[in-house]
């Protein structure tokens, strides 16, 4: 499967991506442009997960391009002290974005993009979906909704549930935990989850995510969202976002869409997982951006 | 513009196309000497990719020519890591030194190895004479607990983002199909069953090549240092280096924990290539 490094340019960073090219191109050439997850992940993705999907679009007839930001994976540059988790500042975000459109179209000699991002890759997807006419759709995994502090995340610490209600009709255990002899400590937090995912559910949705996506939407760019249904971002996303996006559709017709994987968490690392959310973007894909026929390249 | 010479490229060894990043030496030095880097393997790799580009850098700078690369299966290379195995992995190190001593141009080259990735280089290192010194960053020395580790963590996982748990980790040795899915990563089972039966020291063909082990976290390592003693007992001249970090390999779940810090282990850095510049007999290292 034809892969190839491309080194290129934004202000003064030499960035690092990967391009996919598929051996029978649809017509037209379209392309996915990926946007890597943060500082826990470079452009192949959390379990090559990146990978697997960019191959997978070449084998459909998709153009795919990965690559790294200024100070991620094996591009060029320094995280600054004061970076966010997984958020760069607009001016960064505008360039980069720019230059790897630039690159991506140029290279692959595609007219038309869409954006894929898993959860800080998400947001800045999102953040800059308006940077060139060319992007006419997103695809965002997780998209994180709000802060991640401010999110319940399920801990080990509530694994058990069932073992626990079992004991507590032992006597036994309860003499431990009278005597002392508990992990009250683990007993701590997982009450503290328990109370901060309650919490979590009334969260608002950050309005600048908010606002970027119903301007991505008024532009007329489709959006796919994807969660698992083990993320407590999709929680926020039924309760805050989606009547947001419910009362838009009544304004102008808008296109967004959400598919939920089953049995998945945040950042998706079950491989069933993966090879679901492979199928679910293939399917909005080829619904979306029809081909009008694929062709052999070269 | 700084003159950016790093190198991204694909190379064919024994029927895959394997990803390396080479990054020449930013100071001339006779004769050329080089770095090949054997990153950890599966969810280790992932989260320790920022520290090994960081090595590789200051490796650069240093005079050294050096080459990190992807395992078939892993990273950029091709192949799905699923179908990998242990004796295609060792012989994918092999490859990578081939490639860059002739790719660089060479004279001497030296190892360095993260966790399974330095278990794997020095059993390439004993194999490959090529090799005249190894780096071994936390390496996985009892094979069959690292697997255990593996099956603690993916179990805690399995039972907190599914409804059917399991009882005990070893029933996912068992589940369907021909990989143990550990972390993100499905391990072909015949490559964890190898793991497990892999006794580190009875596999290190011949005489090796001096080392130096690091061992990476608070307190000491029994392990590193009975390999060490293990070394210098069959006349391998090897040293013990005790660096006190995080963890950088491994999620942690300390909320406190600061991620940007994770990504730069200077004092490791540091230590590491202060080693290597008496080792390759390079002009100093400051």
């Amino acid at each position: 499967m034809p892969e190839r490094p491309i080194t290129f340019t934004s202000g003064s960073h030499h960035l690092v991506g990967i391009l996919h090219e598929p051996i029978a191109a649809a017509t037209p050439r379209r392309g996915v442009l990926f946007f890597s997850p943060g500082v826990q992940a470079a452009k192949a993705g959390p379990a090559r997960s990146y990978v697997r999907l960019a191959r997978s679009l070449a084998s459909s007839g998709w153009c795919a391009f990965r690559f790294d930001f200024p100070g991620l994976g094996e591009s060029e540059g320094e995280l600054p002290p004061s970076f966010q988790v997984d958020e760069f500042s607009p001016e960064v975000t505008r360039a980069v974005t720019t230059a790897a459109v630039q690159t991506f179209c140029r290279e692959a000699h595609i007219d038309e993009v869409v954006f894929y991002g898993l959860c800080g890759g998400a947001r800045t997807a999102l953040n800059a979906a308006g940077v060139d006419g060319r992007v006419t759709g997103l695809v965002l995994l997780g998209l994180p909704l709000m802060r991640s502090g401010e999110v319940g995340w399920p801990a080990p610490e509530k694994l058990d549930v069932r073992g626990y209600l079992r004991k507590a009709r032992q006597w036994v255990y309860w003499k431990r935990f009278l005597t002392l002899q508990s992990d009250y400590q683990f007993f701590r937090k997982a009450l503290w989850h328990l109370v901060r995912g309650r919490l979590a559910e009334r969260s608002r949705v950050d309005s600048g995510v908010a606002h970027n996506l119903l301007e991505t939407l008024k532009r007329g760019q489709r959006l796919l969202f994807l969660y698992g249904d083990r993320d407590p971002f999709y929680k926020a996303f039924q309760v805050g976002l989606q009547p947001q996006l419910s009362r838009l559709n009544g304004s102008a017709p808008v296109d967004y869409a959400c598919r939920i994987i089953p049995a998945a968490s945040h950042a998706f690392p079950q491989a069933a997982a993966q090879e679901r959310l492979i199928e679910e973007m293939l399917a909005w894909l080829a619904a979306r951006y029809p081909a009008q026929s694929p062709v052999r390249v070269g | 513009m700084n003159a950016w010479r790093e190198q991204p490229l694909f190379f064919d060894h024994a029927g895959a196309r394997l990803y390396g990043m080479f990054y020449p030496a930013q100071r001339s030095i006779t004769p050329r000497r080089g770095l090949v880097i054997c990153p950890a393997i599966g969810a280790e790799a992932d989260l320790s990719s920022a520290v090994m580009v960081q090595f590789a850098r200051c490796a650069a700078a240093a005079g050294l020519e050096v080459f990190r690369f992807d395992y078939r299966g892993c990273g950029e290379s091709e192949g799905a890591f699923e179908d990998a195995t242990l004796e295609e992995w060792l012989d994918d190190v092999h490859g990578a030194v081939r490639y860059f001593q002739h790719h660089a141009a060479v004279d001497t080259v030296g190892m360095l190895g993260l966790r399974l990735g330095g278990t794997v280089a020095l059993l390439a290192a004993s194999r490959t004479p090529a090799v005249e010194w190894v780096c071994l960053w936390e390496p996985v020395l009892v094979p069959h607990v690292f697997v255990d580790e593996l099956l603690q963590q993916q179990f805690l996982a399995h039972n907190l983002w599914t409804d059917r748990p399991l009882k005990d980790r070893r029933e996912l040795l068992i589940l369907n199909g021909r990989g143990v899915e550990l972390l993100g990563y499905c391990w072909r089972k015949e490559t964890v069953e190898a793991l497990t039966r892999l006794d580190v020291l009875s596999a290190l063909h011949s005489v090796g090549v001096p080392s130096l082990i690091v061992h990476l976290g608070s307190g000491r390592s029994k392990r590193c240092r009975a390999l060490r003693e293990a070394l210098q007992e069959r006349g391998i001249p090897s040293e013990l280096l005790e660096v006190d970090t995080e963890i950088f390999w491994q999620k942690s779940s300390r909320p406190d924990l600061d991620l940007l810090k994770l990504r730069r282990q200077d004092a490791l850095v540091h230590h590491t290539l202060r080693w290597i510049t008496s080792q390759a007999r390079l002009p100093s290292h400051a």
